[in-house]
């Protein structure tokens, strides 16, 4: 009778058989490494076309607006780095903070030049700021860059909150469950709450949010970052950003993309 | 089998175990970076990198937890055992890089520490669709971290086999959270059908592997049990219970026998056959599976060797087994199931090959 094979690790050679069948082991593993990768990536929902160029440096010339968020007014749209940059730019801090200027070293409307690195999508520009220099101090007390007119009735909208630079660009993707974190993080930094609405043509909207009276919406939203929400606010636009000033309670939790209106708002 | 605790005892098994190991780390992580480039190429570095190795490092715990259930139907794979810890630790040094590059990418810059970032930024914890997947990754990562910090043979011969592997059990702890950590987190976020039922396919695989395995021991166990009571021979010395016939031994390989609460390894070798505890001492591996090589007893697992008379590994080496009893009347083999203190010398017993 043959002598059944035996394994012992640590001899040099390993039996026949289970040589053998140790080689279909790893043959099977990597042969399902092609299938395994190539379903992973491709069945990804797909990434947004948001850029943030850090590293590559902007400077940029204009007024200083630092309510209800921290803007940068240009004189015009202009192109820069080659392509389009809209009148207003959001400024935010490095890292997971906003931009805070102090009203005595740069009072509003004040003309600076912004040092810093773009992030830009869908024609929504942020610039995460490296430095300021004040060109020229406003006395103005005054200065009301969004001089639209704030909609007198409120409207109800449904979406997910998340933080506007990671959205943009910083991070991709920035926003969902997996970016939930960051964005809470973000928005307790001190950058304002975006929030994405998909109005179901397979576009989105999108907005800054603000309290009632322009006063950060953080930490009352910290619990409706990343999941859907519906609420009720009245908008305000300028150029090509619209805000949200919110009726706080007004916030309830929602299915994001839920058809259903919603209650009224008052 | 070593005397010192060498931070590796390389053998050439080891060293092609673990060159294979890093050119599957390193092919995946090149085709998926690759990948993701082509298919995706807006996606930034930093989430293709964190993309990469959580599914990676989820792609290899699969594949430990397959190996020992591999083994046990069919142990041919005992080669992919002989060197898991390897496979282990590495699996954790994946696991780790995704999770600190999601603590600096989710939680670092902010205005508080990361880590109390990663427990408050998200609290709501009463939620199973809101809940915090990240702590789930973070306390998985933390039993890895304890697994791969003690699977060397120093920590098991501290803390002992038993403690080690209880320690070690805790694998499966682990997977269950990381499977919670991806459906409560990324599949949020990610929900296509086919990446949904690729976890539960890795989970059925892992499950029914466990299961077929445990109904094939359970099948072993019942044909090795011996009831005392019933079985316990009249014309044989008291206290002695039949074991089986010992032609039904092969030479130089051995049977198993659960009498009562024992678990007994019967070794027949020249013509003799003796009785040690079924239990290894290095990680509680079968060694009724094993072989009488050079005059000892060799665990399958990983070769430590024991000798039949007495249980002792051979000098210099110290570890020990309990012994017992063995008497063969005529055909018949029968086994005494109270053990002797570890490594005391017992008489084998003598077969006739005239009967």
């Amino acid at each position: 009778m043959q002598e059944e094979e035996f394994y012992i690790g640590w001899l040099a050679k390993a039996p026949p058989s289970f040589a053998r069948r140790t080689r279909q082991f790893i043959l099977v593993s990597v042969l399902s490494l092609p299938l395994v990768i190539g379903c992973l990536v491709y069945f990804q929902q797909g990434f947004s076309n948001g850029v943030f160029e850090y590293g590559k440096q902007t400077s940029l010339i204009g007024k200083f607006s630092p309510t209800p968020a921290p803007f940068l007014i240009l004189e015009s749209a202009n192109q820069t780095n080659g392509r389009l940059t809209p009148q207003s730019i959001l400024l935010v801090g490095v890292g997971k903070h906003g931009y805070f200027a102090d009203p005595k070293e740069i009072p509003a409307g004040s003309k600076v030049r912004v040092d810093g690195f773009l992030i830009y999508r869908e024609g929504k520009v942020a610039l995460q700021v490296k430095s300021i220099a004040v060109l020229e101090k406003d006395s103005s007390v005054n200065y009301t860059p969004f001089a639209s007119v704030l909609n007198a009735a409120p409207i109800r909208l449904q979406g997910e909150i998340t933080d506007p630079k990671c959205f943009l660009g910083v991070m991709n993707p920035g926003e969902g469950k997996p970016h939930q974190d960051c964005a809470v993080r973000c928005l307790a930094g001190g950058i304002p709450p975006l929030l994405k609405v998909h109005d179901g043509d397979g576009k989105d909207a999108y907005y800054l949010l603000f309290g009632p009276n322009g006063a950060p919406l953080f930490p009352q939203i910290q619990q409706y970052v990343g999941s859907g929400i519906g609420l009720c606010g009245r908008i305000q636009t300028f150029d090509n950003w619209q805000m949200l000033y919110v009726d706080t309670t007004s916030i309830q939790r929602i299915n994001k993309y839920a058809l259903d209106a919603g209650p009224m708002c008052h | 089998m070593a005397l010192s605790y060498d931070p590796v005892h390389w053998t050439p098994h080891k060293r092609l175990y673990d060159r294979i190991l890093i050119a599957f780390i390193g092919v995946y992580l090149l085709c998926f970076i690759g990948l993701q480039s082509i298919f995706h190429p807006d996606c930034t570095l930093e989430t293709t990198v964190i993309r990469a190795t959580g599914t990676l490092g989820f792609f290899m715990l699969h594949l430990i937890l397959i190996i020992g259930p591999l083994c046990r139907l069919d142990r041919r794979f005992l080669p992919l055992l002989y060197n898991r810890r390897h496979f282990g630790v590495a699996m954790f040094l994946v696991a780790l890089s995704h999770g600190v590059f999601n603590l600096f990418q989710f939680h670092a810059m902010g205005n508080v520490d990361p880590m109390v970032s990663l427990f408050t930024s998200n609290t709501q914890y009463g939620s199973l669709a809101r809940f915090p997947f990240q702590a789930l990754g973070f306390f998985a990562l933390l039993i890895l971290f304890l697994m791969a910090a003690t699977s060397h043979d120093f920590w098991m011969k501290n803390l002992g086999p038993r403690v080690w592997k209880s320690l070690h059990m805790g694998v499966y702890f682990a997977y269950a959270l990381l499977v919670m950590h991806v459906m409560l987190g990324v599949i949020q976020l990610e929900k296509s059908p086919v990446l949904i039922g690729m976890v539960g396919l890795g989970m059925f695989v892992v499950i029914g592997l466990h299961v077929a395995a445990a109904i094939k021991q359970s099948k072993i166990d019942a044909a090795s049990e011996r009831n005392i009571a019933i079985e316990a021979g009249q014309a044989v010395p008291e206290g002695f219970v039949y074991a089986c016939e010992w032609a039904e031994i092969a030479n130089n390989k051995a049977k198993m026998l659960l009498i009562g609460k024992e678990n007994i390894a019967l070794f027949r070798y020249e013509d003799k056959i003796s009785a040690v505890h079924n239990v290894c001492k290095h990680q509680n591996g079968p060694l009724s599976e094993g072989r009488i090589i050079d005059g000892c007893i060799t665990c399958p697992w990983h070769g430590y060797q024991y000798l039949p008379e007495n249980g002792q590994s051979p000098p210099p080496f110290t570890e020990k087994l309990s012994t017992y009893d063995v008497f063969v009347k005529g055909t018949s083999v029968y086994v005494h199931p109270s053990p002797y203190p570890e490594g005391t010398q017992r008489i084998p017993a003598e077969i006739s090959m005239v009967s």
